[in-house]
């Protein structure tokens, strides 16, 4: 009996960033001026999150997600195979997923297959690989071209799997990365590789390539309600399409979430981070507000027939930076009525999780515990409340949920 | 006046014709035919009068197909020499706007021996020190759901009804929608990465053409300075240049009268 995964989402977003932020500045991504960054502020900062995470493992989380993000504050992680090796160190249970390199900004693919054989030797096979293409700002950040992108992503996974399992010295002939010897060192101490993850936004070519492959695709978007279900409807019957059998741990999806003793308590210590997140940190991302670079043509790289699907998608009020997103939330009760941050009480947020996972049947489930400048005492309270009073039971009801519903994850059990 | 398909090595491409007489070989831009919208415009239309105008769109635009396999200007224009090799032209005149005169001065430089008469307006393409090429895809990038910044770097009047009426905050309809989308795409493929629309090399090719050339560009281009103009007009070795008052980079969309009785003239001579 398999209970739901729990995962510990850190972004390490910049907290310094002064008052009037949003005012003076159109975009907390790419154009940002790091003039802003504070140097005497910002000293031990990486520690403090690094130690939050480490606090994750300690409090029993499957595991504990980073990701890469360039020239933003967002995420100051432009490399998050750092803190990953850092966390090797520092942590002895949870999986480290990183999610993802980006291969398309790299040179070459066999750097990521060699940092990442690292990691999972250095953590002794905890490694979660994931891979992406990158959105709008990073192609700015690294002046990629993104029509190219896809192409790159799954011709460099691809190799960089195939380093992993085959033998070499072995000869790669690709369009992208022609490569005269692959033959790495060390190979992956998980055999016959790590678990391999794909985040996408529910465009069907990116679940295909996913799912003949036999991936675990990760939904990025931050928007919830509905919209999870219905992608994991539509990724199951992808990955049947394809001969493959789809279980809820064939999935992960982001979620946000603030735990303290009482509802009020709740909203009355997370608003002020959740707030600075939404205004400053999704500000050029998940906003409409400001220079939005996840929707304008030419930058992203979703295909054309994405693209039409998205101009006859029905939406809410729309305009030229897409339909309403998370960043929009107006106020407090707006960002309620959405869902899209569970805020409130251990038994609250159990309820509403719940009812989530119940919903979309997602065995995989990447939490965000900080937000934006969340003072460091109140990040670790709601994970250690999440830890003691929302996790057990999750575990337990879930087991039964998905032993139930997915009856092949039994056989599959017995099979190993 | 038609438009039609027409298979070269297997791909679709689009294409444009219309008017009668010598045919001169038309390469769009954005802020064009091809590119903001799926029509001719006045300065075609009465360019029209004077020769036969074919106009092929560049992969991926209006029913083009896209090109996985084009990465660089050097592969737009291998694609462009099979389009013409398809329409039978051997020697032919070229004029080409904005990116389609970038790719018009690479057809140029290197098969001098395909191309008759050459005209390009607001083309970017050339390094210039100290005069960079404005950042077209930040513009479209919509600032508070708008994108008054693409419209002031390619027309004069960034408020006004021409600009308006091609790149407005609202999307007007879903095939307004696809062709915005398409031509970005399209000029991503070769434009974006470093360096950033233009060929580090061409400027010390550009003597490699020694027919005539007419060099055309609005004063007022906040795309491709005027310093770009210039450096054209140094390079190729017979040419004219003709700076136009008061006009932005779609220089040929603002005064459309003005620019083709300039190209008439040129290409009857």
């Amino acid at each position: 009996m398999q209970p739901v995964r729990m995962f510990c989402w850190h972004f390490m977003a910049y907290p310094n960033l002064p008052k009037n932020f949003d005012e003076n500045h159109e975009s907390g991504w790419v154009t940002v001026p790091n003039s802003l960054w504070d140097n005497e502020k910002s000293r031990g900062l990486y520690q403090e999150y690094i130690d939050q995470l480490v606090y994750a493992d300690q409090l029993g989380f499957d595991g504990l997600v980073l990701n890469e993000h360039h020239q933003n504050i967002y995420g100051l992680m432009p490399s998050p195979n750092i803190i990953a090796s850092a966390l090797t160190q520092k942590t002895k249970n949870a999986k480290i997923v990183v999610l993802g390199n980006l291969p398309p900004l790299f040179l070459n693919p066999l750097r990521v297959a060699e940092e990442y054989a690292m990691i999972d030797n250095m953590s002794d096979g905890r490694l979660i690989a994931g891979f992406a293409v990158g959105g709008g700002p990073e192609s700015f950040n690294y002046n990629v071209p993104s029509p190219h992108g896809r192409r790159r992503l799954w011709e460099a996974v691809d190799l960089i799997v195939k380093s992993w399992t085959d033998d070499g010295p072995f000869l790669h002939e690709g369009p992208c990365y022609p490569m005269r010897y692959v033959n790495i060192w060390p190979k992956p101490q998980q055999q016959p590789h790590p678990e391999v993850w794909i985040p996408g936004s529910r465009s069907i070519e990116s679940m295909a390539e996913v799912a003949k492959r036999g991936y675990c695709y990760f939904l990025s978007s931050r928007s919830h309600g509905g919209g999870t279900r219905m992608a994991a409807r539509e990724f199951a019957k992808v990955m049947e399409e394809h001969g493959k059998v789809y279980t809820p741990f064939k999935m992960g999806v982001l979620l946000s979430v603030y735990v303290s003793e009482t509802d009020e308590q709740a909203r009355a210590e997370s608003e002020e981070g959740v707030f600075y997140f939404l205004r400053n940190c999704l500000k050029g991302h998940l906003r409409r507000e400001g220079r939005s670079m996840t929707f304008g043509p030419g930058v992203p790289s979703q295909s054309l027939k994405s693209w039409e699907a998205f101009l006859n998608a029905p939406r809410g009020p729309a305009n030229l930076s897409g339909g309403e997103m998370l960043g929009d939330a107006k106020d407090w009760e707006d960002l309620e009525t959405k869902n899209s941050i569970m805020v409130g009480s251990p038994e609250t947020v159990r309820k509403k999780l719940w009812e989530f996972v119940e919903d979309a049947k997602v065995g995989n489930l990447l939490i965000q515990f900080q937000f934006g400048n969340m003072k460091d005492e109140l990040a670790r309270k709601s994970m250690k409340l999440f830890a003691e009073e929302v996790m057990p039971v999750m575990r337990k009801d879930s087991a039964e949920l998905f032993s139930n519903e997915f009856p092949v994850l039994q056989e599959m059990e017995a099979a190993e | 006046m038609s438009f039609r398909n027409l298979d070269v090595q297997g791909r679709n491409v689009h294409i444009f014709e219309s008017g009668s007489g010598k045919p001169v070989l038309y390469l769009h831009g954005v802020a064009d035919l091809h590119g903001a919208v799926d029509k001719p415009f006045e300065f075609h239309d009465s360019l029209a009068k004077k020769c036969n105008l074919i106009a092929p769109a560049h992969p991926g635009c209006v029913q083009s197909d896209e090109d996985e396999t084009i990465e660089s200007i050097d592969d737009l224009a291998f694609h462009t020499l099979e389009v013409m090799d398809a329409l039978g032209l051997d020697k032919v005149d070229i004029l080409g706007t904005c990116v389609g005169g970038w790719l018009a001065a690479e057809i140029a430089v290197r098969n001098p021996e395909r191309v008759n008469s050459l005209g390009i307006i607001g083309a970017p393409g050339l390094f210039v020190t100290g005069s960079p090429i404005g950042d077209l895809f930040m513009a479209v990038q919509p600032l508070n759901g708008g994108i008054a910044d693409l419209r002031s770097m390619l027309f004069s009047d960034g408020e006004g009804a021409l600009s308006q009426s091609l790149f407005g905050d609202e999307i007007k309809d879903k095939e307004q929608g696809m062709l915005r989308y398409k031509i970005f795409r399209c000029i991503a493929r070769f434009g974006f990465k470093p360096p950033y629309f233009y060929h580090p090399k061409l400027r010390n090719r550009l003597h490699r053409f020694k027919g005539r050339s007419l060099i055309v560009w609005g004063s007022e281009d906040k795309f491709v300075p005027t310093s770009h103009a210039t450096a054209y007009s140094e390079g190729f070795e017979n040419n004219t240049l003709a700076l136009i008052e008061g006009s932005g980079h779609a220089v040929h969309l603002e005064k459309p009268k003005l620019v083709a009785e300039k190209f008439s003239d040129f290409l009857t001579v």
